[in-house]
């Protein structure tokens, strides 16, 4: 069992580089790309599961840890390892590749190769986010993320507007890879100074205070800048309407909020806590307005794609404001409701999909009385829609309220109470959605489509069940995960004893030539 | 065989290649096929390798009067440079038309080679200087090599004119070097360089070499001269001019700069601190509006000169260590996209737009995948050859207190992933409804150009994921400059 | 009130529309500790009694009025709450909920019986043709009519008088709530007798689209028929309910709340309560019977006295007939702000300009210079070897420099 809990997370990490190697490798057969991407993701998540159920949450700092050398000279190290804040978050991405792979089944034709594999490595890249603890590896799994996703997004782009596709990848990527420029110039600067890209290590050395006074501000924000555009958060959400619109299903359910969120948590907060708490005042205004400006676009939206995305900043806007609030509660919200968004998001991907397929197009006008015809699809929309909200016994409500009662009692009320009415507008924009799609008279488009093909198959069913029930188990028992949540939020606000610095490793282990 | 003969073993070879490819030529009936002698060029190269890291064997030592020095650095790029050469002829073997003039194109490649790897194991000034012509003679030759297009030739005279004009530039610093020092011996001149009388004799002098020697790697702003020749040489040498003759010429630049003057060091570091963020801003900026492919990589290489001079920032011989891996990174990922680009364009250059590329991943799904991964390494993304070789550079520089070239460094590089991606994703793009088929021929893809192919992108594949073998070389490279005692003298 | 009747029964009788009511008696240790609040909450509550009470009383859906009547009496029940008198807003909370499921149920029945009909005006007559729903029906509009002795009088009557006895405010919101209970009576016995008596106004078989549960179930038919006995059961106990639900009595429900919402308030001890109780309680009875006199008037009998009241007063009446426009206002107020404010400034300068603009505007000036830089490129090799030229000057002054600096 150690042996196995020592490697299982390089297990996660290589299933899928296996998987898309075996799609690369194999002859371009659709149905034998899918079924290799489906087989490897389901084993990818049931290895995922394997660290729930070995979790200790009484344990502090992180667990099934592996600490390799990788290069001597740099000093980076294969070190992976999760806490309650990723564990969950490891589980999540797993859970969303099999759906992912199911999403796709049919809408991707082409080439179906090159999706596959380029699918499954950006799980590795995703998952090796989240689970390491090296400072380098970490902004390698970070960037490689970036690749597949622009890729894909190139390829097989729905081109609402005149080369649609490519230019929302490119945007996607230029915002995200800029401000990882001055990321990776903090980053080694940290190393400069340190000689480590341990996390570890580093977050003991910037407690003790040994760092020299004023780059670390500036290194602080290099960091923040680079979270923040991948939340996102408001300001830096440009790309996000576009990627939205174009970006295949199964890309897009994962490209927002986790990656981002998970990284100021560990990184900014948990690396600067000084600098994220003068910071604070900043992100938590952002966050604020943010949940209304979100919600008020997607209360006037026309596409329901650019709808969800802006209904999307809104509700990740809540994790932001979760977070900068300091206080447990706020982030145990803030990582739950992260968790929840991953669901709801993937949900309402995969229905806004199906609708997008059956009828070939985003707009809402449409659109009718589609309730009739799609019994299913209303539901499982509606149940969607509904988590999304905050409603009781659903999973979003318990994100929604950890983080506005920890932002009511310790932030100003002013705040809170304008996150409060975005409560009230995501029911407006969410509800005027399924009335404008589903209840209604029946619009031209619904009334002309004949037979009855237009309800969820089984595998759209097979996807969208267990996430509703999900959604319902996860607002009713939300203490399954918060216990593991909350001990990674514990170690994230008491960071460990501030480490002494031994005398100057950077300069001993770059002298000339550096023979090992 | 005397020991001198020993440490330029590798140039030896080549030349003998050289000699024997052109005999077969002359020799061999006029219309068969002229691509054995490819494969003899081919041979010979590898030999030279070989050779090479025999020579890692022998100890330090300088020979022929103290005019040429074999150590691990010198066989860094020894192995590096015939490493592209080989690329580039396998390259050459697939996509050369019959209608060329085989003999003299591979023999002058070979014959480039042997200056180039000359250059990088020279310490004295004025054998520098025969090195260079020879190595810069036989490009220009083969930058006209497409006689018959408009641009082929005014590539090869621009290239001739403005490579003398700087080569003049060079000269005659060397020239003023030997009129302050006495001697134009490389240790030598670092030992004497404290006794000048003269400050701006020596300025002078160290200013004009740098001139001749930053016109060959194309920093700014002495690059003026790289997109025209890049675009009017035959792909397949461009793929070579790119890569093998920067490489040499920055081994010269380090052999000058640790090596002669180390004493003006507080002088030069933040000049070229300057010129590499010059080279970098001009590189990316002018790149971000070509249409012509090639166009469009020859500011990249401009660039990529830039990010690894700031490798120089770094303390003691670091940034030795690091500017070496980072030629050597630069070069695998740049032969490879200029092999794809060739393969992909045709010798005859049918496609040369980015438009042009479009779909590519549809139609030959093999070659859009490694051009998209060399873009990618070219744009810098972890667990790519590029990526570490940025890395390492910056990392370096940071040590060597230059934060702010690293930031302008990094955020250059977030510019220039816009260009690189634009051909990124016109590859990636689903290629358009209305364009007739006709259009895009088929690929196809020779076995020697497949090998070169693969050989660049294993290799760029390797320096990302595990770089350590061949940063132990550059480190043991850079080892040669840290030394305080100047290697025996005979 | 747009949903189908059962789910109006259960909601707006019952369950949802009382959540507030139920919040502030919970938490009514906070209000007690303001008067002020709690003043509020009863001038509201009036006001909301009195109001929907007007809106009713020229509706012509039968949903409708059952709704605004709804409005009516949660405005009741928090005039309860405002005048302290907890136990007596919960338990005609209690009350309501029977009699007001009952008219839903009923009023469901109705429109079944007669194929999706809603409009009151093309009713009448079903009084023979839905008997078990005529009187199911009786006994629910003479229960919120507040009759003794059916369920309405009991609570209706416990917070006339608690509100009486709240001191000067009390009193004048005790004469609202008369006003209130007198325009109650009046539009409920309206609607019994538009929808029961008279001859049939029903036109030709209408409202197709409501009746899609109804033509899954039966054949076509064009007779207003009863409904089976799985409808009609409901009605029966519910009316049971709104006929003898009050009997418990304001002093044994409001022991039974007083561990939660604190003492009740009990007539008996006060002096001259008892009295007063019984007084009031007949005003509140004697109001209810004018209400069915003047209803009757209007309409027990065909003739035109409602439609002559509508034309000479046409500005009040058109008020009433919109609801007071507060609908329009809402959209005007709020809804268009809203999304007007969302889509220009938000969208155009927030997005459009600020968002987009920045990027638009950094990648244009990357585009410029590159563009700039292009140009330089002549492609004229002495302008090259110019630069060639001028860069070994500028470098040679650039080191010049650097070495004056470094000395």
């Amino acid at each position: 069992m150690e042996f196995t809990n020592s490697i299982i997370l390089t297990q996660i990490l290589v299933t899928p580089l296996v998987g898309a190697l075996l799609v690369a490798l194999l002859p371009d057969r659709r149905s034998l790309s899918r079924g290799i991407a489906l087989t490897f993701s389901l084993l990818t998540f049931f290895f995922t599961l394997h660290l729930p159920v070995h979790f200790n949450p009484t344990l502090p700092g992180f667990q099934f840890e592996q600490d390799i050398p990788w290069l001597v000279s740099p000093a980076i190290q294969y070190h992976v390892g999760v806490d309650g804040l990723s564990l969950w978050l490891v589980v999540l991405t797993g859970l969303l590749a099999p759906i992912g792979v199911l999403a796709s089944w049919r809408t991707i034709q082409t080439r179906s190769k090159v999706f596959y594999s380029l699918f499954l490595v950006q799980q590795t890249a995703m998952l090796g986010v989240f689970v390491s603890l090296d400072l380098m590896l970490y902004y390698g799994f970070w960037e490689l993320s970036l690749v597949p996703m622009a890729i894909l997004i190139a390829m097989y782009g729905r081109n609402i507007t005149e080369n649609g596709g490519p230019r929302a990848a490119l945007r996607f990527f230029l915002y995200t890879f800029i401000p990882s420029a001055p990321l990776l110039v903090a980053i080694l600067w940290l190393y400069a100074k340190t000689g480590s890209f341990s996390f570890t290590t580093l977050q003991g050395v910037v407690a003790s205070g040994t760092l020299p006074a004023g780059p670390p501000c500036w290194v602080a924000l290099a960091f923040l800048l680079a979270f923040a555009v991948k939340v996102p958060i408001l300001g830096l959400h440009g790309w996000l309407p576009d990627t939205f619109s174009e970006a295949p299903v199964a890309m897009a359910m994962v490209v927002a909020g986790k990656l981002g969120l998970y990284s100021l948590i560990r990184f900014h907060v948990g690396l600067f806590p000084t600098q994220a708490r003068q910071a604070a005042p900043w992100l938590i205004a952002l966050a604020a307005i943010g949940i209304l400006y979100g919600a008020l676009l997607a209360l006037v939206q026309k596409d329901f794609w650019k709808l969800l995305a802006y209904g999307t900043l809104s509700s990740l806007s809540f994790c932001t404001l979760g977070i900068y609030g300091f206080t447990l509660a706020g982030l145990d919200g803030s990582v739950y409701q992260t968790l929840n968004e991953g669901i709801i998001g993937a949900a309402l991907f995969v229905l806004l999909g199906v609708l997008y397929d059956r009828f070939g197009t985003s707009q809402i006008s449409t659109f009718g009385g589609l309730a009739q015809r799609t019994p299913s699809l209303a539901a499982l929309f509606v149940i969607a829609s509904l988590a999304m909200i905050g409603l009781p016994m659903l999973n979003g409500f318990i994100g929604e309220f950890l983080v506005l009662s920890s932002t009511f009692s310790a932030v100003t009320w002013g705040w809170a109470a304008a996150a409060t009415i975005g409560v009230v507008l995501s029911a407006a924009y969410m509800l005027t959605l399924v009335q404008r799609i589903f209840y209604g008279p029946p619009s031209g488009q619904v009334t002309a489509n004949p037979g009855p093909a237009l309800d969820l198959n089984m595998r759209e069913k097979l996807i969208l069940y267990p996430l509703a029930t999900l959604m319902l188990i996860m607002g009713i028992f939300p203490n399954l995960w918060l216990s593991g949540i909350q001990s990674g939020v514990r170690s994230v606000a008491n960071p460990p004893a501030p480490v002494v610095m031994k005398q100057a490793p950077a300069s001993q282990s770059l002298q000339a030539g550096g023979r090992q | 065989m005397t020991p001198d003969l020993l440490r330029i073993l590798p140039e030896v070879v080549l030349t003998i290649t050289g000699v024997l490819v052109m005999l077969l030529d002359a020799f061999l009936p006029a219309p068969s096929s002229r691509r054995p002698l490819g494969w003899v060029a081919s041979f010979g190269v590898m030999t030279a390798i070989w050779t090479s890291l025999w020579q890692l064997s022998l100890p330090t030592e300088t020979a022929f009067y103290n005019t040429v020095q074999t150590d691990a650095f010198s066989v860094f790029f020894h192995v590096l440079i015939c490493g592209v050469v080989l690329v580039a002829l396998l390259l050459s073997l697939d996509t050369l038309p019959a209608t060329q003039h085989h003999g003299e194109y591979f023999a002058l490649i070979v014959f480039g080679a042997v200056g180039m790897c000359l250059l990088t194991s020279a310490v004295e000034l004025l054998v520098v200087f025969i090195a260079l012509e020879i190595s810069s003679i036989s490009t220009y030759i083969l930058a006209g090599f497409r006689k018959h297009t408009g641009t082929g030739p005014e590539a090869a005279i621009k290239y001739f004119l403005l490579g003398s004009f700087a080569t003049g530039f060079l000269l005659y610093g060397i020239a003023l070097t030997f009129g302050a020092t006495g001697t134009t011996q490389i240790n030598e001149i670092a030992a004497l360089l404290p006794l000048v009388q003269s400050h701006s004799l020596v300025l002078i002098a160290f200013v004009l070499m740098m001139v001749g020697i930053l016109f060959k790697v194309s920093a700014a702003p002495f690059h003026v001269w790289t997109p025209d020749v890049y675009q009017g040489a035959p792909s397949p040498v461009v793929a070579l001019m790119s890569t093998a003759p920067k490489a040499a010429a920055f081994a010269l630049l380090i052999r000058v700069l640790y090596g002669a003057f180390p004493l003006l060091k507080p002088m030069w570091l933040p000049l070229l601190w300057g010129v590499a963020a010059l080279s970098m801003t001009v590189g990316n900026l002018a790149a971000l509006r070509q249409e012509n492919v090639k166009r469009m990589l020859a500011y990249s290489s401009i660039a990529h000169a830039g990010y690894l001079l700031a490798a120089f920032a770094g303390l003691g011989v670091t940034g030795i260590a690091a500017a070496s891996f980072y030629t050597a990174a630069y070069a695998a990922m740049n032969v490879g996209i200029f092999a794809v680009v060739t393969v992909v364009s045709g010798y005859d250059e049918k496609l040369p737009l980015i438009s042009d590329f479009r779909g590519l991943i549809y139609r030959a799904p093999v070659l859009g995948g490694l051009l998209l991964f060399f873009l990618i390494s070219l744009i810098g993304i972890p667990f790519t050859g590029g990526f570490f070789a940025k890395f390492y550079a910056f990392s370096t520089a940071m040590q060597g207190g230059a934060s702010w070239l690293a930031l302008i460094g990094l955020l250059n590089s977030g510019v220039a992933a816009a260009y690189y991606l634009k051909l990124a994703l016109s590859v990636a793009q689903a290629p358009a409804a209305n364009a007739p088929s006709v259009a895009a021929p088929k690929v196809a893809v020779g076995a020697a150009a497949g090998a070169a192919l693969a050989f660049a992108a294993l290799t760029t594949l390797i320096l990302g994921i595990a770089p350590g073998r061949v940063l132990n070389a550059a480190q043991a490279a850079a080892s040669a400059f840290s030394d305080s005692q100047p290697p025996a003298i005979r | 009130m747009e949903g189908p009747t059962p789910v109006s029964a259960l909601i707006h009788a019952a369950t949802m529309v009382t959540a507030g009511v139920y919040m502030i008696a919970r938490t009514h240790g906070i209000f007690d500790r303001s008067p002020f609040a709690l003043a509020v909450v009863a001038i509201i509550g009036a006001a909301t009694a009195l109001f929907a009470a007007t809106i009713g009383l020229v509706q012509t859906d039968i949903k409708r009025v059952l709704a605004y009547s709804t409005i009516s009496q949660l405005g009741y029940m928090f005039l309860g709450c405002g005048v302290a008198a907890y136990s007596a807003a919960v338990f005609h909370l209690m009350t309501h909920a029977f009699f007001k499921a009952l008219l839903f149920l009923a009023a469901g029945s109705v429109i079944h019986g007669l194929g999706g009909e809603q409009n009151l005006l093309r009713m009448g007559g079903l009084r023979k043709k839905l008997p078990v729903t005529f009187w199911t029906m009786t006994a629910g509009v003479f229960a919120i009519a507040g009759f003794f002795p059916f369920a309405g009088f009991f609570s209706k009557d416990a917070i006339l008088y608690d509100a009486f006895e709240h001191g000067t405010i009390g009193k004048a919101l005790y004469f609202v709530g008369l006003v209130t209970a007198l325009l109650t009576s009046f539009y409920m016995f309206r609607l019994w007798y538009l929808a029961f008596f008279g001859e049939s106004r029903a036109e030709a078989h209408a409202g197709a689209d409501q009746g899609i549960s109804h033509s899954t179930l039966h054949t076509s038919h064009s007779e207003p028929h009863e409904s089976p006995w799985s409808m009609l059961t409901p009605l029966v106990i519910l009316a049971l309910l709104s006929i003898a639900g009050g009997w418990i009595g304001i002093e044994r429900f409001g022991n039974f709340l007083a561990p939660a919402v604190g003492p009740v308030i009990d007539p008996v001890l006060e002096p001259g309560g008892k009295s007063l109780e019984i007084a009031l309680g007949i005003v509140a009875v004697a109001v209810a019977f004018l209400g069915w006199f003047i209803a009757h008037l209007f309409y027990g009998s065909k003739n035109k006295r409602a439609e002559n009241l509508a034309a000479s007063l046409p500005a009040v009446h058109n008020a009433l007939v919109k609801k007071y426009g507060i609908d329009e206002l809402y959209h005007a107020a709020i809804v268009q702000p809203l999304t007007l404010g969302a889509r220009y400034f938000l969208g155009w300068i927030g997005e459009g300009v600020i968002i987009r603009g920045s990027a638009w505007l950094l990648a244009g000036i990357a585009t410029l210079l590159g563009e700039f830089l292009r140009r330089w490129q002549s492609g004229n090799l002495r302008s090259y070897s110019a630069w060639l030229a001028a860069g070994a000057a500028a470098l040679l002054i650039f080191a010049a420099y650097l070495t004056w600096m470094v000395r």
